[in-house]
């Protein structure tokens, strides 16, 4: 799929709609890791709080993502990264232990989805560049 | 490749974790038709198509992705013939609206129905028991993106439509978690096997988080009958002095915040001695606390050093060691955090160890009706019960 032709708000389209299947899964998540509390007396209550803050931050900036708004890029690029590094983590330990990286699903929700939000919002911030949409200073601050 | 092969492997095998982190054999042909996809869409590329956005694209991409899957597993599966006609009519119907949306026509009511039938028909099989699997997890992850892309509002719709369609995203999103769940755990409970304790038998459906060795299907001998009960003896001499959390402490057991009913108090010194079911030097200790707040030890876990290294099958099938997969674990402070969830993720903040080493519960309390293994939920309360009573 050629991004160049395709205009910010089409880009940006794609990223809200990742967005709020990964903020669903992130919400789910949460409500697991709160379920687990529950069940094992000795589970912690930070990752909890962890995955609801991330569940959120992800659905608010998902729906409030446009071409002019920066801090609903920054917050998108920051908990997708910490997502993925979390996903490092995760598959240096699995190659380590087992030899194998983690199941496909969460390769998929994980790896790909994170990474296709990061493409799409820093294409959409060039194409807006390119057309002068918006200030330089405005699209990348 | 050999990621997905080793997948393949642990369901083929006779030893292997929860289908619900595998990929089950009878749907390979799903995947083999997702892989030749690609193929199809090269041959159709002539064929004329709108100038689509991205969103349709992707749209188009994720129908016919479902679509492959679908007519895959109407030709690979072993579900019987009523099944596979579903899938060919699933198959075809999402073909469809794959077919409407290349032309730049909206996916329509036909496009939301077809994925929320299918959506819903794999929360029915999962809540029926059967066991899902990665291909079928990942496969309503496609669909469940596509509804959100269905059902997004289009430009002037209004805020009560953007409300509606993330709601219901949300929604089928939690079912599918939730249904997987539930489908796991009953897959387990219609094949019991280690959880039980004894008799694993090639075939057991693992429930998620647990591991099952390859254990023959046979009666322990006069001998492995001798070596167990020998065993568990000497167990219930050796941590006789352990009914006192506070020896336990002394001895560099981690007993602080002892609750419920099944506390495991470890000894990390213990876990590196490289002494393997050794009675007086458990790694780890079983407590349980009583209705009137008396905590009394229930026996002890036995854990091998090395990941991957087979524990001792001193009793034969009566001493039936596990592990555990895909557990979520938490540095913030170290402790147990839950279980991969079937859509992937594990909490934010937490790692997901993949295997433990194998381990073995010996339980020394009197007239505990498994003696390995797991201890019955409701054994363990009537007990418990009866020494509260006691003066």
């Amino acid at each position: 799929m050629d991004t160049t032709r395709h205009s910010t708000d089409e880009l940006l389209d794609v990223a809200r709609v990742l967005l709020l299947l990964q903020g669903a899964v992130l919400v789910a998540t949460t409500i697991e890791s709160l379920f687990w509390t529950v069940v094992f007396p000795g589970a912690a209550g930070t990752p909890f709080l962890m995955s609801a803050v991330t569940a959120v931050l992800v659905l608010v900036a998902g729906a409030r993502l446009r071409a002019h708004r920066s801090w609903a890029r920054r917050i998108v690029y920051v908990v997708e990264t910490v997502i993925l590094v979390n996903l490092v983590i995760d598959i240096a330990v699995a190659v380590v232990i087992t030899g194998h990286v983690p199941p496909i699903v969460a390769l998929l929700t994980r790896f790909v989805l994170p990474l296709s939000v990061i493409g799409l919002v820093r294409q959409s911030t060039r194409v807006t560049l390119a057309r002068g949409a918006v200030s330089p200073l405005e699209a990348t601050s | 490749m050999n990621s997905l092969l080793a997948h393949v492997d642990h369901v083929i095998g006779a030893a292997g974790g929860s289908p619900l982190y595998l990929i089950g054999t009878e749907h390979l042909a799903g995947l083999v038709a997702l892989l030749l996809l690609p193929i199809g869409a090269f041959v159709l590329r002539r064929r004329e198509t709108a100038d689509l956005t991205p969103i349709q694209w992707l749209l188009a991409a994720l129908l016919a992705a479902s679509a492959a899957i679908h007519a895959g597993l109407a030709i690979g599966s072993d579900h019987g013939a009523g099944l596979s006609v579903l899938f060919v009519v699933d198959a075809a119907v999402l073909g469809l609206v794959t077919r409407r949306v290349l032309r730049g026509q909206p996916a329509g009511p036909l496009g939301v129905a077809v994925l929320v039938g299918s959506i819903g028909a794999y929360w029915l099989s999962a809540l029926g028991g059967e066991a899902p699997d990665q291909v079928g997890l990942a496969t309503k992850l496609i669909e469940i993106l596509a509804l959100a892309i269905v059902v997004r509002p289009a430009p002037g719709q209004g805020r009560l439509r953007t409300v509606l369609g993330s709601m219901a995203i949300l929604i089928f999103t939690l079912g599918t978690a939730t249904s997987s769940w539930i489908g796991a755990f009953r897959a387990s409970a219609a094949e019991p096997g280690a959880v039980a304790g004894h008799h694993v038998h090639a075939g057991s459906v693992a429930p998620p988080g647990t591991i099952f060795p390859a254990v023959p299907t046979r009666d322990a001998t006069p001998a492995e009958r001798a070596a167990a009960a020998n065993i568990v003896e000497a167990a219930r001499i050796a941590l006789a002095r352990y009914a006192d959390p506070a020896v336990a402490a002394a001895d560099g057991y981690h007993v602080n915040g002892l609750a419920g009913i099944d506390f495991h108090a470890s000894n990390p010194a213990y876990e590196h001695d490289d002494r393997v079911l050794d009675p007086a030097h458990p790694e780890t200790l079983v407590y349980a606390v009583a209705p009137d707040g008396r905590p009394v030890l229930m026996g002890a876990m036995f854990l091998m050093p090395k990941i991957g290294t087979p524990g001792p099958t001193i009793g034969g099938p009566l001493t039936v060691w596990h592990a555990h997969q895909h557990i979520c674990f938490s540095l913030t402070p170290p402790a147990l955090a839950g279980l991969l969830s079937p859509l992937g993720t594990c909490p934010i903040g937490t790692i997901d160890v993949p295997l433990t080493p194998e381990m073995i519960h010996i339980w020394i309390v009197p007239g505990a009706p498994e003696p390995f293994g797991d201890l019955d939920e409701a054994w363990k309360r009537a007990y418990l019960q009866a020494i509260a009573s006691r003066p």
